[in-house]
Order: structure tokens, then C-alpha cells, then sequence
């Protein structure tokens, strides 16, 4: 089906939905759109968030996002990019608020109240070490790319996961593709310096 | 401590390698039945507030006040005028005191009357005789 097409009839049939039966053809319409793009969708999520559970949670967020907001789809650009670039914003919010609850959690570390659930060791793998190397990278790693600017990080995980191609990254930043190449340049030069920074000074 | 290139190095690809070896996911069965059901509970909760919202105008609420300050001003002014009524009877009653007191029997003077008929005070009382003080 054409994408905007698809967009239309959705928008309609939720219209119509919300009035009448809830059990109509945009509901079937829309779980369609939601089977399409879930694991895309899914897979995004977690390239920002890097944690399972956190990117379905957030995932299923977009979709929410989506249902609401499908009357307000233009048809400037294709549905999936639209659905790609809420989860993007979804995400960038995400690590807002996990970057504020760190800074305000430090500060009840500093007066000394913690949270037991931080210190929770996670046991992923069998091997204790190898896991405690694991856990330090993606630390490590997740740091670094927290430091970038969103567009620079943006561009860079997009860039590193399957089936985004230039122009689509283009696309989601409303930018044009030259721009996302010297952004996915400077966010990799960027996190090399800052990994070699704190691979140095350890 | 610091370190040598080639390990920092090393080091950075493997970190770097992470990116690279994220496993791509697969949303789980459920996920679409989640996302139905959130999308359901936000609907009930819309409706809900829209019927809090229509049960209670905040439009209605605001000129419903509006008109009982109104109502109550009136009846304060009215009130008032009702104080205005209760100061002239007071200035009756004070009238009625003044003609009480005022009389020849709770005089602190002493009032005679001359032969040509004429009221006037005692020695007692040359300001209320007439002459000048000496």
C-alpha cells in the first residue's frame, strides 16, 4: 500500500473510530503500520538507550505517539520516516531524563540517601569478569556518545544500525545527506578523542 | 598511569565494537497487544477527563462567582444606606437628650428673670449675663 495512502485511510478510520466502533478497519490498519515497523522501530530505541527493556518501553511509546498524532502526519515526508524520526525523539528525551535522574541521584549520593537498586549487579554472562569488562566498556562507550551533540550522536548510531541509509538519516535530521556524512565524520573523530582521553588518563 | 598508544588503541576498537555487535532485536509477541492496550487506557483516561471537564465548567464556575460578588456588593451598599437611616435616628435621640438636659432644673447656673422680663445669668456667671469679665 502507498505510504501516504496508508496514512490517510489511518488517520480517517481513527476519526471514525473514536466516534463509533472501536473495533474497525483503522484499528486493523493501524496494527498493521505497528507489525510493519516494530522491530525497526525497536531496534532504534535500543541503539540510543542500549537496554531491552527500555527501548520496548519506549518503543511502544512511538507507537502510542503515532496512533495520536496521525491526523497531524503531513505528507511532507514517507510514514516510516515520520515513525523513525519520533523514535529518535523518544530516545534523545529518554537519555534526557536519565542524564537529569543521574545528575539528581548523585546528589543523594553526595547527602546520602541511595537507591539499593543501583548497585544491583546484573548477571548476563557466566563469567564474572568478563562481564565486569563488558559492563565497563559499555560504560565507558555510553558515556562518550552522551557527550556528543544529539545531532552528531543521532547521525552516528542511525548510521551504525542496518537499514538506514544516508538519505534516510537525512531524511529523520531534515538535513541533507552531505551533512549527515560530515556529522557521522565528526561524531566518530570526536568519540575516538574521548575514549583515547579516558583510556589515557585511566 | 599512562599508557601506550597501540593498547589505547586496541583498546578504543573494542569499545567501539560494541556498536557493532548489538544484537538486532525482535519485538516480542506481545508488544502489539501492549501498545493496543496503552493506546485503550489513554483513551479512557481522555474520556474520563472529558467528562470531569464537561461535569464541571470552569466557564460556568468563574461567571457563576462573578455573580454572587455582584449580588453581594449590592447588598452591602444596601447595608449601608440601612447605617445612614440608623445615624439620623441617632441625631433624634441626641436632640432628645440635649432637650433633656437642657432644661432650668440641671442648669449649673443660676437664670433670673429682670424686671423688663428678659433671661439673664447671676453674678455667678458674667458670660452667660452678658458682661465682660473683670
Amino acid at each position: 500500500m502507498e505510504e501516504s495512502a496508508q496514512a490517510a485511510a489511518l488517520a480517517a478510520a481513527k476519526i471514525g473510530s473514536l466516534e463509533n466502533n472501536p473495533a474497525t478497519s483503522g484499528d486493523r490498519l493501524f496494527k498493521a503500520l505497528v507489525s510493519e515497523h516494530q522491530d525497526m522501530v525497536l531496534n532504534t530505541c535500543y541503539r540510543f538507550v542500549m537496554n531491552r527493556e527500555d527501548a520496548e518501553d519506549l518503543a511502544q511509546e512511538v507507537f502510542v505517539e503515532v496512533y495520536r498524532s496521525l491526523d497531524k502526519f503531513r505528507e511532507e515526508s514517507k510514514l516510516s520516516t515520520w515513525i523513525y524520526r519520533i523514535a529518535v525523539t523518544k530516545s534523545l528525551d529518554h537519555l534526557r531524563r536519565m542524564k537529569r535522574k543521574k545528575r539528581f541521584s548523585s546528589l543523594k549520593r553526595i547527602i546520602g540517601i541511595d537507591d539499593p537498586a543501583e548497585d544491583l549487579p546484573s548477571s548476563s554472562s557466566d563469567n564474572p569478569e568478563q562481564t565486569l569488562a563488558e559492563k565497563e566498556n559499555l560504560a565507558v562507550l555510553q558515556h562518550a556518545l552522551n557527550a556528543l551533540p544529539e545531532n552528531q550522536k543521532t547521525a552516528f548510531l542511525l548510521s551504525k544500525q542496518d537499514g538506514y541509509s544516508n538519505s534516510e538519516i537525512a531524511e529523520i535530521l531534515q538535513t541533507s545527506v552531505s551533512a549527515v556524512e560530515s556529522l557521522v565524520h565528526r561524531a566518530k573523530k570526536n568519540l575516538h578523542d574521548r575514549l583515547h582521553d579516558y583510556y589515557q588518563n585511566r | 598511569m599512562k599508557r601506550y598508544d597501540k593498547q589505547i588503541e586496541e583498546q578504543i576498537g573494542e569499545t567501539m565494537r560494541i556498536l557493532d555487535s548489538l544484537p538486532s532485536l525482535k519485538a516480542s509477541p506481545l508488544f502489539r497487544v501492549r501498545v493496543m492496550e496503552r493506546i485503550d487506557a489513554l483513551q479512557r483516561k481522555e474520556f474520563e477527563s472529558g467528562g470531569i471537564r464537561g461535569g464541571f465548567n470552569v466557564r460556568l464556575a468563574l461567571g457563576a462567582m462573578l455573580v454572587a460578588v455582584n449580588i453581594g456588593s449590592a447588598a452591602l451598599f444596601f447595608t449601608s444606606s440601612g447605617h445612614i437611616g440608623g445615624i439620623s435616628d441617632a441625631s433624634g435621640t441626641i436632640e432628645q437628650l440635649r432637650d433633656d438636659y437642657a432644661g432650668p432644673e440641671l442648669a449649673y447656673y443660676v437664670e433670673t428673670v429682670d424686671q423688663s422680663g428678659a433671661l439673664s445669668g447671676s453674678k455667678d456667671n458674667p458670660k452667660e449675663s452678658g458682661q465682660p469679665r473683670r
